[in-house]
């Protein structure tokens, strides 16, 4: 028998898990049928990310029905070989559920190849043709989900065709449906976004348009909008009175590894800011959403990215620092530099690191500075928002206690070790008025058990039900190029060593990144735990 | 939580014995049910005593699993009560596991 006691610990459990009735499950199955079409099938993302996302959605239920998929690519192969391919990519991949090959053998059956030539108008025909054939085989209903995974350069140019081979009928947003989901980079700069956005609406109106940022998918990342606008003691302080500093670092402890080529052209600025790190300001800056529909949640994040203070582009000294990495040693390995890398340059001016001290001109944020940190082969791997708190107004503790005061510091843990921790001064033990930092911590792993990434099963979900809550629209793809093109300028014209410090591998990037703050009177956080506690005999 | 393992011929059963697996106890159940997935290939979790699991519990049989699967090894689970079997269907993992209602139903399972 379940006594009442477990009975009601299993309603708190069901509600913990969020679902608030036992018999509804969490996320709701999309009911409309579609057929998922990727281009630049063979390229790395679809076996990497999108197929174990698609697998671990199948097992868990939750694709339509009527759902297949339907690669295309330039590299000749078959429905069979395909299968075969991902299957490899599946039972090694550490983001899968678990494979099992019962459930791989009935989900693999849903998936098609059809090998096209991108330039060629007569491989639009034949993919028309071919997406009738499998429509009816599987009973989509016409529905298209389609996603671009070439590379960039193709978008504009797949898009026209689609439209001008009539393998999309212009239905707008109604039934059977189409949706575009564009993989990033979406731009090379502001002019070029804007190009490719009027390609991609003279085909599709904007919310058939989902541009896909995985990082908005995280279950970290969508956290902050639940940490900020569920619990009432944060909401009170989350503005200029208390806050002193907000800092956001996203460190990799990789170099380019086979992006050299890709990478030479994006450089860091594109690669992670436009998109990833404007992204997490947004979330952290934003007001409230005044409701759940899908356009709330949006409006108010390019709010943000719109009172964002413009770089002064005759002291960007002072708010925008790059730097590139030279030879070093991470992890006792030694690692080569930047310009030693393979398909990169030997004069490469491409940044691999990249500082921002940016002001949200607002209400709640006025004089608080936002600073903004990415950088390949880093000192370690981490993702986090530091959020720093002001002092206290006064201290009554006698003046050789006071060193050891701190700001508190709320830590927003994106990867690794998920979760949030608060810095507090608390009185260490002993008959002296001592004070030292300690930590409260939340830990996802610990609360919630170790489950696999769900970045993009959550974001193909959304999209298969319309809900574009979670991608960029276009304003604010807009809106953050608007941003980071005097920088981008700035540093294309600018070739004097003085402009691109080398920082050796497996440091915390250049010293000019540390001055950034240091003139505000503040330092970057490079660590999320602190020191143990020893103490004294 | 104790785990009591026996062996019915190629096939292991390991029961638990304890009426809750969650954050309190999922640490102690990982380290006790790690040597019966290192050194058996047909493995059934009977988990007939348990009236309670939460998202950890879940988790750590969802490492159960994959742990056996990376070697090819099989993982079977039985005797679930009614509502530990709801917390599987409500995040969606009773597709993934192989569930029976009692260890008979699994040792023949393993058989067949």
């Amino acid at each position: 028998m379940v006594s009442d006691d477990q009975s009601s610990e299993f309603t708190a459990a069901v509600e913990q898990l969020g679902a608030g009735a036992a018999s509804e499950p969490l996320v709701q199955r999309p009911t409309e049928p579609c057929l998922f079409v990727i281009f630049g099938a063979s390229g790395d993302l679809t076996g990497r990310k999108l197929i174990p996302a698609l697998y671990n959605l199948w097992c868990q239920d939750f694709l339509p029905p009527g759902f297949a998929v339907v690669g295309v690519a330039i590299s000749p192969m078959t429905d069979d070989e395909f299968r075969a391919l991902m299957r490899e990519r599946v039972r090694q991949s550490s983001e899968v559920l678990a494979f099992r090959p019962r459930l791989w053998d009935e989900f693999s059956s849903s998936l098609h190849y059809v090998t096209a030539d991108f330039q060629a108008t007569a491989a639009y025909w034949q993919l028309a043709e071919r997406l009738h054939e499998i429509d009816t085989e599987h009973g989509a209903c016409g529905n298209l989900l389609l996603y671009l995974a070439t590379a960039p350069s193709l978008f504009a140019s797949i898009v026209e065709h689609l439209a001008a081979e009539t393998v999309i009928e212009p239905q707008g947003t109604g039934t059977p449906w189409a949706r575009l989901v564009v993989e990033k980079p979406f731009g090379q700069d502001r002019s070029s976004a804007r190009r490719l956005d009027a390609a991609i609406h003279k085909v599709f109106d904007e919310a058939q348009v989902y541009r896909i940022d995985h990082y908005l998918g995280k279950e970290t990342v969508r956290n902050i909008l639940a940490f900020r606008f569920t619990n009432s003691i944060i909401e009170p302080i989350w503005n200029r009175h208390y806050i002193a500093n907000v800092q956001i670092t996203a460190a990799e402890t990789l170099g380019v590894e086979h992006r050299g080529r890709y990478y030479e052209e994006a450089g860091c600025l594109r690669d992670m800011f436009q998109n990833h790190l404007l992204q997490l300001l947004a979330l952290i800056a934003m007001e409230p959403p005044v409701g759940s529909y899908g356009e709330s949640v949006r409006d108010r994040k390019i709010d943000v990215l719109r009172t964002i203070v413009p770089l002064d582009p005759a002291h960007l000294n002072n708010a925008a620092v790059r730097g590139q990495y030279s030879d070093g040693e991470i992890d006792g390995r030694s690692v080569p530099a930047y310009r030693e890398e393979p398909d990169v340059s030997a004069e490469s001016w491409t940044e691999t690191f990249a500082a921002l001290r940016l002001e949200v001109d607002n209400w709640r944020w006025a004089g608080v500075p936002f600073y903004l940190r990415s950088g390949k082969r880093m000192s370690r791997k981490l993702t986090v928002v530091s959020i720093e708190f002001e002092q206290v107004p006064h201290l009554f503790l006698a003046e050789r206690r006071q060193h050891h005061i701190k700001p508190n510091v709320l830590t927003l843990r994106i990867q690794p070790d998920e979760g949030i921790s608060l810095q507090l001064g608390a009185k260490a033990p002993g008959p002296e008025m001592s004070i030292r930092q300690m930590q409260m911590n939340f830990s996802y792993g610990e609360a919630f058990g170790e489950f696999p990434a769900t970045a993009y099963e959550t974001l193909l979900v959304d999209a298969m039900h319309g809900d574009p809550t979670l991608f960029n629209r276009s304003d604010a793809v807009d809106v953050a190029w608007r941003i980071l093109e005097p920088v981008l300028e700035h540093w294309r014209t600018t070739r004097t060593a003085a402009s691109l410090p080398i920082y050796p591998a497996g440091s915390w990037g250049p010293r000019l990144a540390d001055d950034l703050l240091a003139r505000d009177g503040h330092a970057w956080r490079n660590t999320t735990r602190l020191p143990r506690y020893v103490p004294p005999p | 939580m104790d785990i009591a393992v026996e062996n019915f011929g190629a096939v292991t059963i390991a029961t638990l014995h304890g009426d809750e697996l969650d954050a309190s106890n999922v640490q102690d159940f990982k380290r006790d049910v790690a040597p019966v997935l290192a050194e058996n290939r047909n493995v059934i979790l009977d988990l007939s005593h348990l009236r309670f699991i939460d998202s950890s519990g879940l988790g750590a049989m969802l490492s159960c699993l994959r742990q056996l699967n990376a070697t090819g090894a099989e993982l079977k689970l039985c005797g679930m009560a009614k509502a530990v079997r709801a917390v599987f269907e409500l995040v969606r993992m009773h597709r993934i596991f192989d569930i029976y209602d009692t260890r008979e139903q699994a040792v023949s399972a393993f058989q067949r």
